[in-house]
C-alpha cells in the first residue's frame, strides 16, 4: 500500500498526463468516420478523461487505497502498539465500507424503482453491513497448546456511546409503536410502513447483537498498552464502524415509515426529522480525522 | 491478573483455572469485591466451552471465593484467611514455576543468557 | 564488538516486531494486498450487478411492470341500444417473462360492470393504443374494431398469455345503476383490477390496478371521449350548448 501511495504521489502528474492522451485517443478512436468539429472531440475527451479518473479512483477504492491512514492515526496517537493496531483495522473498516456501500448503491438502482430516499438507504444498508461484515474475520490463534486470559471484565457501556445507546432505544420505541399501529391500519399503504418499521426494528436488534459480538471476541492476556490499543480499536469498531451507520439506515427507515402514514402537516414535519437524525448520524459515522478524534479524545 | 490454561495437561482445565484463581486471591493481586469476566466473555478469551468456565465459577463460588449475584455477575469474595501464607504460597509457587522452566530450558541446552532473554521477553508480552 | 552488538540489536528488533505481529495477528487480521482486495471488492459489486440486472429483467423472479394509469384521452363507446358503455386500458408486458391474466374486474362509483375483454397485441407491431394515439382518429378506431368485435368469444377470452413485449388491451363493458340522482365522482372514477399469475403457478397470483381517468368529457370536439358504435362523437349538450360533463352525467346522457 506505502509503495503504490508513493508511486501515485511521486508520478501523479506523469499519470494525469496519460490518462489524458489516452482519452484523446480514445475520443478520436470513437469518432472517427464522423463528422466531428475539433470542439466535438475536446468535449469527448474531456468526458472520457472524467469517466476514466472516476474509474480509477473506484477501482482505488473496491482495493481499499488509504493514502491517509497513516496520517489519521498519528493524530490518534504516538504509542506505536497502537498505531500498528489502529491503522489495520481503519485500512480493513474502510474498504469493507466502501466496498458494503458501492454495492448498495447499484442494488439501490436496480431495486429502488426510481425513489432517491430509498436509493439513499440502500447506500447507508450497505456501509452498516460493510462495517459489521469487517468485524467478522477469522483470527491466526497461537501455535502452542496454551491459551490466555486477563481477568478483566469487558462490558458494553465501555466501548458503546452514550448517545447512540439512547438513539437505539428511540428507534426501537418508535419503529414498536409505528409498526402496531400500521398493522392496525386499514389503509392499503399500511402495509409498506409496518416492513419499514420492523425493519428498523431488526436494523437495531442485529446492531445490538453486533456491539455485544466485538466486545465478547475472543482475546488472549495483551500487556497493557496492547489492551488499551485493543479496547480502543473495538470501541471504534463499535462506534464508527457499524452502530452510527445502522442508526442513520433505521432513522431513514422510519421516515419512511411516515411517509406512507400521509403527506398532513404532522407527519411531514415528523418525516424531516426523522431523515435530519439519519443525515446527522451518517455525518457522525464517517472516518474522517475529525470524527476519530472526537472519539479518541471525546 | 492473567489466566493460562493448557488442555493437554492431565490437570483438567477448569481445575487449571480454579486453581489459579484461588491463588490471585490469596495472594491479593484479585482484589475483594472484583468483578470476574462473565463466563461467556473468559470462555471466548480462553477458546474453552462455556461449560468448563461456568464449572470453574460453580466450584469457586462453593469454595467461597467468588458470590454470582444474578445478572450483574460473579465477584471476588474476601478470603476466609490473610495470609501470613501468603508470601510463603508465592515463594512456593514461583520456586515450582521457576524449576519447570530450568529444566525446559536445560533440556533444549538454552544457556542462562538466553533463557533471561526469553523470560524479559514474556514478562513484556504479558 | 560494535557490529556484533548492532547485529543483535537489529536480530532483536526484528524478533520483537515479528511477536508485536504475531500478537496483532490474534487481534485483527494482517491486511491483504491490495491485488487481492481489489478482486475481492470488484467481485461483491459485481455480484451487486448481476442481482440488480436478474431484478430489473425480471429473469429470476418475475416483475413483469404494466402501464399504471390510462391515457386521457381514452374513448368511450356507448351502444345505446344495449345500454352500455365500453372503454379500455392499455397494459404493456415490459417484463421478460410471459403473464398470464386470469381476471378482469371493474371498482368504479355508480357503475356495473357488464362484460370484459383482452386483445393482445404483438409486440414491435402496429398497436391500437398507436393508431389512436396522437391526432385522435375516430375514424380509424373504429375501422379497427367494433364494440362487438372486441367481445366476440374467439377473442381475448381469458386465461390469455401476454408474452415479454406483447401489450394487452383490456376492455370493461359497464352500465350506470341509477341516472336519477348523479353525482360525478371527483377524481379518478375508478379502476379497471386485472388478476395476473406467471410460471404456471409456480409464483403467487398478483393484481394490477389500472386507473380509468378522471378527466371530465369534454364537449365541443376537443378531446372528444364520448363516441358511438359507428365513431361519431357524442356531445353533451345543455339547451343546445355543448357543456363540460363528469362521466356518469355524460354516460347517462348519452344513453337516455
Amino acid at each position: 500500500m506505502n509503495r503504490l501511495a508513493n508511486l501515485l504521489g511521486r508520478a501523479r502528474w506523469s499519470l494525469f498526463l496519460a490518462l489524458i492522451i489516452l482519452s484523446a485517443c480514445l475520443s478520436v478512436f470513437l469518432m472517427r468516420g464522423s463528422d466531428s468539429s475539433a470542439v466535438d472531440i475536446v468535449v469527448a475527451t474531456i468526458v472520457i478523461l472524467v469517466v476514466l479518473v472516476f474509474i480509477a479512483q473506484l477501482l482505488l477504492n473496491l482495493a481499499g487505497f488509504d493514502p491517509d491512514v497513516d496520517e489519521r492515526v498519528c493524530n490518534l496517537t504516538s504509542d506505536p502498539v497502537s498505531t500498528a493496531l489502529l491503522k489495520r483495522w481503519l485500512s480493513r473498516s474502510k474498504h469493507f465500507r466502501f466496498v458494503g456501500g458501492a454495492a448498495g448503491f447499484v442494488l439501490g438502482v436496480g431495486f429502488a424503482n426510481g425513489n432517491l430516499l430509498t436509493l439513499l438507504l440502500s447506500v447507508l444498508g450497505g456501509i452498516a453491513i460493510g462495517g459489521s461484515a469487517a468485524e467478522f474475520h477469522s483470527l491466526r490463534r497461537s501455535a502452542t497448546a496454551t491459551t490466555s486470559a486477563n481477568v478483566i471484565t469487558r462490558k458494553l457501556g465501555d466501548y458503546v456511546d452514550r448517545g447512540d445507546s439512547v438513539a437505539m432505544l428511540a428507534v426501537a420505541a418508535i419503529a414498536s409503536l409505528f409498526a402496531v399501529l400500521s398493522a392496525i391500519s386499514s389503509d392499503v399503504q399500511s402495509g409498506s410502513a409496518t416492513v419499514a418499521s420492523v425493519g428498523a426494528l431488526v436494523v437495531v436488534a442485529i446492531t445490538f447483537a453486533m456491539q455485544r459480538f466485538v466486545i465478547a471476541r475472543p482475546r488472549p492476556a495483551l500487556a497493557a498498552d496492547l489492551r488499551q490499543a485493543d479496547d480502543l480499536m473495538r470501541r471504534l469498531a463499535a462506534r464508527l464502524g457499524f452502530t452510527k451507520p445502522a442508526i442513520a439506515l433505521s432513522f431513514g427507515l422510519l421516515a419512511k415509515s411516515v411517509e406512507w402514514f400521509g403527506s398532513d402537516d404532522t407527519g411531514t414535519f415528523v418525516g424531516l426529522v426523522l431523515w435530519g437524525a439519519a443525515l446527522g448520524w451518517y455525518i457522525a459515522s464517517r472516518q474522517s480525522s475529525k470524527n476519530l478524534l472526537a472519539e479518541v479524545h471525546p | 491478573m492473567i489466566l493460562l490454561v493448557d488442555a493437554t495437561l492431565p490437570l483438567p482445565v477448569y481445575e487449571q483455572i480454579r486453581e489459579q484463581v484461588v491463588r490471585m486471591v490469596t495472594a491479593g493481586t484479585l482484589e475483594p469485591g472484583v468483578r470476574m469476566p462473565t463466563i461467556r466473555q473468559l470462555a471466548s478469551d480462553l477458546r474453552l466451552a462455556k461449560g468448563t468456565v461456568a464449572k470453574a465459577y460453580a466450584v469457586l463460588e462453593q469454595a467461597q471465593v467468588l458470590e454470582t449475584r444474578g445478572h450483574r455477575g460473579s465477584f471476588v469474595l474476601p478470603p476466609p484467611k490473610i495470609t501470613s501464607d501468603v508470601t510463603s504460597t508465592v515463594s512456593a509457587t514461583l520456586s515450582e514455576s521457576a524449576d519447570s522452566y530450568v529444566v525446559a530450558s536445560r533440556q533444549l541446552g538454552v544457556d542462562l543468557a538466553s533463557a533471561i532473554e526469553q523470560l524479559e521477553r514474556s514478562w513484556k508480552h504479558f | 564488538m560494535d557490529v556484533v552488538e548492532s547485529e543483535a540489536a537489529l536480530v532483536v528488533a526484528r524478533d520483537e516486531t515479528r511477536d508485536l505481529g504475531r500478537t496483532l495477528d490474534q487481534l485483527i487480521p494482517p491486511p491483504g494486498s491490495i491485488a487481492k482486495r481489489l478482486v475481492s471488492g470488484v467481485c461483491v459489486v459485481a455480484l451487486a450487478v448481476a442481482l440488480t440486472f436478474v431484478n430489473m429483467s425480471g429473469w429470476l423472479y418475475p416483475r413483469p411492470t404494466f402501464g399504471g394509469n390510462a391515457s386521457s384521452g381514452t374513448f368511450l363507446v356507448v351502444d345505446q341500444q344495449q345500454q352500455w358503455v365500453t372503454t379500455s386500458v392499455v397494459m404493456p408486458n415490459h417484463s421478460s417473462r410471459s403473464v398470464r391474466m386470469t381476471a378482469i374486474d371493474l371498482d368504479a362509483s355508480g357503475v356495473a360492470l357488464v362484460g370484459s375483454g383482452v386483445i393482445v397485441e404483438p409486440a414491435n407491431g402496429p398497436t391500437m393504443a398507436d393508431e389512436a394515439s396522437g391526432d385522435f382518429a375516430v375514424d380509424e378506431v373504429s375501422e379497427a374494431m367494433s364494440p362487438e368485435e372486441m367481445f366476440a368469444p374467439e377473442v381475448g377470452s381469458l386465461p390469455v398469455t401476454i408474452e415479454p413485449g406483447e401489450t394487452a388491451r383490456v376492455f370493461v363493458r359497464f352500465r350506470p345503476t341509477d341516472c336519477t340522482n348523479v353525482v360525478d365522482p371527483i377524481g379518478t372514477w375508478g379502476v379497471a383490477l386485472v388478476s395476473l399469475d406467471f410460471g404456471d403457478g409456480s409464483f403467487p397470483p398478483f393484481g394490477r390496478t389500472v386507473g380509468l381517468g378522471d378527466d371530465p368529457i369534454i364537449a365541443n370536439g376537443e378531446q372528444p371521449q364520448l363516441i358511438r358504435a359507428d365513431g361519431s362523437i357524442i356531445n353533451i349538450t345543455v339547451d343546445g350548448q355543448p357543456v363540460d360533463a363528469g362521466i356518469l352525467t355524460a354516460t347517462c346522457d348519452a344513453l337516455s
